[in-house]
């Protein structure tokens, strides 16, 4: 009886390893609710470290919980709203959305002032691939404050696809030796963009010892 | 030894490598209409890697023979190449003065002979009267590469690009990856065309207007994107 539950046990343990869960596709549709007018500036997330360093990254998951906002152009899109650090001298920042398995959140960078107010935007050809994410890279002018990133409904559904050129190395103990053998690869990858997935901000600061 | 400059970079890149960070351009504030474009992009040879190859796989004695591979594939390439009248640097000056014309600057070629490292110029100086600023393209290593034994060759490209103002200061700096190996994070990094690939040697060697053909699509990416990033 003991050795049957062990078995099950097992069996269930193996299928459950080798389970693979789907990646999270686009989402193509967006029905926002009790959409805000403004940007919520005193929900902005702080892009200051703990302690200075040379690199810093916020992450920011998009989904059904992320805050609603009607944009100038009347469109309903989530958002996130990043407090700039006070001192931005020496500061680059890279702002978009990490490349996921099947997704890529559609970014629409802005940078807003003081009182919330858009003073400067960026054209879809100054976003680019930069590793993995889809970014745009800025530093800082007088009088920016805030970042806030919505969604570009006109990304959204168009497809990233692209081919990656890595290796990948197995081994194997055979006679007590063991031998691994590197092998290519070359894979094709297609991803839509979509109101979901996740923003990426990477802020990299030049005078640090960090 | 070029197999080992690889694996260090991809050491280098694995490893805890922080992000590239490149140097924004703010065009209003640079105020640059006239450019002069420094000579010698492109690198006198090409490469032809096959990165896990059969002989990478058996240690000195494989990889001393794949040196010797390679080192044919890359002669017969050029030789190719050659045959077919094709000339990297022309292809890459001539689309950086197009598209950056494209974009409202004044463009002029700067004579400034060839490089010893394919490295950025330590000065910049010679430019025509008036010009604003020096934009120094350097392609670090060009031609075909492919993952591995029976994967297909397609085309690689890798540049640094700077913007230097007349009086010496950087208006923008940035890295391009046209179908890299080991890309760093914050590197731009371009797929590959999907058009331009080849099953073997055989095939490249076959098909001399298709093999410049795919090199000089990505030099032209890294033209396109090299102007991109002075909007």
């Amino acid at each position: 009886m003991n050795l049957r539950v062990l078995c099950v046990a097992l069996a269930g343990a193996i299928t459950a390893a080798c389970t693979t869960t789907p990646p999270p596709a686009a989402t193509l549709t967006y029905a926002g609710q009790n959409c805000a007018a403004q940007p919520n500036l005193a929900a902005a997330q702080s892009l200051t470290p703990e302690r200075e360093r040379a690199s810093h990254a916020v992450n920011t998951p998009i989904n059904a919980l992320t805050p609603c906002l009607t944009t100038a152009e009347g469109a309903a899109s989530p958002y996130v709203v990043y407090a700039l650090p006070a001192d931005t001298d020496d500061k680059t920042f890279a702002v978009g959305a990490p490349l996921e398995i099947a997704r890529i959140f559609a970014p629409r960078v802005e940078v807003l002032d003081a009182q919330g107010v858009v003073v400067r935007s960026f054209a879809r050809d100054q976003y680019m691939y930069r590793g993995n994410a889809y970014s745009v890279v800025f530093r800082p002018r007088v009088g920016e404050r805030y970042v806030m990133v919505t969604v570009d409904p006109q990304l959204v559904g168009q497809r990233y696809d692209s081919i990656n050129i890595s290796t990948s190395t197995t081994g194997t103990a055979a006679g007590g030796v063991y031998v691994s053998w590197t092998s290519g690869v070359d894979a094709a990858q297609s991803r839509a963009f979509s109101y979901e997935g996740a923003v990426s901000v990477t802020i990299s600061d030049s005078d640090t010892d960090g | 030894m070029k197999h080992l400059l690889w694996a260090f970079a991809a050491l280098a890149v694995s490893g805890c490598v922080s992000p590239y960070v490149a140097t924004p351009y703010e065009r209003t504030a640079a105020n640059v209409q006239q450019i002069a474009l420094v000579n010698d992009a492109v690198p006198p040879r090409l490469t032809a890697w096959e990165v896990a190859s059969a002989g990478s796989n058996f240690g000195l004695i494989g990889a001393l023979a794949d040196a010797g591979i390679q080192q044919s594939r890359e002669n017969q390439l050029m030789e190719t190449l050659s045959g077919a009248h094709f000339d990297a640097e022309a292809v890459i000056e001539a689309r950086l003065m197009s598209s950056l014309t494209a974009n409202g600057y004044e463009v002029a070629l700067l004579e400034n002979g060839d490089r010893e490292r394919r490295v950025f110029l330590e000065k910049y100086e010679g430019g025509a009267e008036g010009v604003d600023a020096y934009l120094d393209v350097v392609v670090t290593n060009y031609g075909y590469i492919a993952a591995g034994m029976g994967q297909p060759w397609r085309p690689t490209a890798d540049a640094t690009v700077r913007l230097v103002s007349a009086d010496g200061e950087t208006l923008m700096e940035n890295q391009i990856a046209y179908n890299s190996m080991y890309p760093r994070a914050g590197v731009i990094t371009i797929s590959p065309n999907p058009e331009y690939a080849f099953q073997n040697r055989d095939h490249m060697l076959q098909r001399p207007d298709l093999l410049a053909a795919g090199i000089e699509d990505a030099l032209n990416q890294i033209a396109d994107t090299s102007t991109r990033l002075l909007q």
